[in-house]
């Protein structure tokens, strides 16, 4: 039997917020396989953007385990971990805070494939330019400060930055929800055609749910820190087992004509 | 033809000699909800902002807004007509507290006494559906939620009875369940009464769930307007079509292809039985 690229055991998390203790996580188990997109759906307060963090190590849990590649990601430390984090990429929803808005495009890449050793220095040049056509970016982009592109361009550049590291899985939290819907279509497309190409995983982080149905394989609900339903994504979203499902599916606006 | 509220005529606004919005012309009926739709950069936020007459200074307009629904007087913005913000943390002031912040409105506009406002504003926040009136009119924004603090927001925008609310992305914040409520709340409050309401999104799908007219901003100009089902029909421009073409619900085509093979494989058999459906051990 495959291992799965990611495997999410019994991961808790609790905060401590105003002499309130907030059980952000409980309990949540997922596997998610090489070349798959696992949807994370919820309200906001849900526990997803907890969950992300916790997946990529940007906080430690207080239990549960994860397993990336077969190994336990959790106690990697020194030149491992950062051998491991360059195939666990992330992005955001809002790219003008995921950059330094002075860096240029191509400074940006620069950085990340100088700091994990991805190609020469000779080859790097070469590399930027592959990676912006990659995800759809002209060449003449390379030099405009990162704070002068549109929002679009902005979350192409952070898909460019992801990928640099040739990355296994990406890590997506809200990364369309800030942007107009016929730029959020191109970069769905672009993601897809990205796991095509390269056989990436994405945990795909979003409270739109008919958003997340059109690209992710399966479906998890999330619901006050709880995976409340888990299943084929045509499963959850045509017979839903929970009201918290039915109530995100009765939110998407549909076209009233 | 009853009166327009509104009349806009050859409207422009540009900042630093950069053009916002380029030679508008429409009319606003009285009653009824309009939908403003556009994306970024279509000076959807700039006519909002001109409508209000709360241009910033460096904003250069000219062309002319009509109010013939005022009696030809200009309205003023708080009292006659209310704009409601995309993020109502910044809108609101963080060191008021709920219950004051809306009581403020009914006070300056409606001449009330501080008791008389409070209970008004009591009301008021019972008409946006926000619970346990007596802790929140004594509770500050931070603690609120997101959707409560857009429906207090909506509160104080209603507390001067304004004829005209002007709502700028206020749903774009929130997650789709509270943006599906706050749009049932604009739709009851709106249903049966005087005030006009114009919601500007980039949600064209979301619009259609709530207004009866539709204009489309593109690139600070008037594309197209209509009643919602026409425009949404016949789309009387390209670019309105791109826009009805980009929405995602969910009978749209999903955009990975079905995979014969099962996921279920790499799930280890526990899984399969009690945690995958219910998620508890």
């Amino acid at each position: 039997m495959s291992e799965p690229l990611l495997r999410v055991s019994g991961l808790s998390k609790t905060f401590a917020s105003g002499g309130r203790r907030v059980l952000a996580v409980s309990d949540v188990s997922f596997d998610l396989p090489r070349g798959r997109t696992l949807g994370l759906v919820g309200a906001s307060g849900s526990g997803k953007s907890t969950l992300a963090r916790l997946v990529l190590r940007l906080i430690a849990p207080d239990a549960g385990a994860v397993h990336f590649q077969g190994r336990d990601w959790l106690s990697l430390r020194g030149i491992r971990l950062r051998q491991a984090r360059a195939k666990m990429q992330m992005v955001f929803q809002d790219p003008a805070s995921a950059f330094n808005p002075r860096a240029t495009a191509e400074s940006a890449l620069a950085d990340a494939l100088r700091i994990h050793a991805i190609v020469p220095p000779e080859d790097r040049d070469a590399e930027i330019e592959r990676l912006m056509d990659r995800v759809g970016l002209w060449p003449a982009l390379r030099v405009r400060p990162v704070g002068a592109l549109s929002g679009g361009q902005r979350q192409r550049l952070a898909i460019a930055r992801a990928l640099a590291t040739r990355p296994k899985l990406i890590v997506l939290d809200e990364a369309l929800s800030a942007l107009d819907l016929g730029i959020r279509r191109q970069i769905l497309d672009l993601l897809v055609s990205l796991q095509r190409g390269e056989g990436l995983s994405y945990l795909f982080i979003s409270h739109d749910l008919a958003v997340v149905r059109a690209i992710a394989h399966r479906i998890a609900v999330m619901d006050a820190g709880h995976i409340v339903e888990q299943g084929e994504t045509e499963t959850v979203t045509g017979a839903p087992q929970t009201s918290i499902t039915k109530a995100l599916i009765a939110a998407v606006p549909r076209l009233i004509t | 033809m009853s009166v327009p509220l509104a009349t806009i005529r050859n409207l422009s606004v540009a900042y630093d000699g950069e053009t916002a919005l380029n030679g508008l012309s429409f009319d606003i009926p009285k009653g009824g909800r309009l939908a403003i739709i556009g994306e970024s950069g279509s000076g959807k936020s700039s006519f909002a902002r001109a409508l209000s007459g709360l241009l910033p200074a460096n904003a250069a307009l000219s062309g002319e807004i009509g109010w013939p629904g005022f009696e030809d007087r200009q309205p003023q913005a708080g009292r006659d007509l209310c704009l409601v913000l995309q993020d109502p943390a910044t809108s609101l002031d963080p060191v008021m507290t709920i219950g004051r912040q809306v009581a403020e409105g009914a006070r300056a506009h409606l001449g009330l006494a501080w008791p008389q406002a409070m209970a008004q504003a009591e009301n008021l926040l019972a008409r946006v559906r926000l619970p346990e009136l007596q802790r929140l009119m004594h509770a500050f924004p931070h603690q609120l939620s997101g959707g409560q603090r857009q429906r207090v927001a909506i509160a104080a925008a209603l507390a001067s009875r304004p004829r005209l609310l002007i709502a700028d992305e206020i749903t774009s914040a929130l997650d789709m369940v509270t943006q599906a409520e706050i749009v049932t709340l604009l739709r009851d409050l709106t249903r049966d009464s005087a005030m006009t309401l114009v919601f500007i999104t980039h949600d064209i799908a979301l619009a259609s769930t709530l207004c009866d007219r539709c204009a489309v901003f593109h690139r600070g100009r008037l594309v197209e307007i209509g009643p919602m089902a026409e425009v949404l029909a016949r789309p009387g421009d390209a670019y309105t079509a791109t826009l009805i073409g980009a929405h995602i619900d969910l009978a749209s085509p999903r955009l990975i292809e079905h995979f014969q093979e099962k996921w279920e494989p790499v799930f280890r058999p526990e899984m399969r039985q009690g945690k995958e459906s219910g998620g508890e051990r």
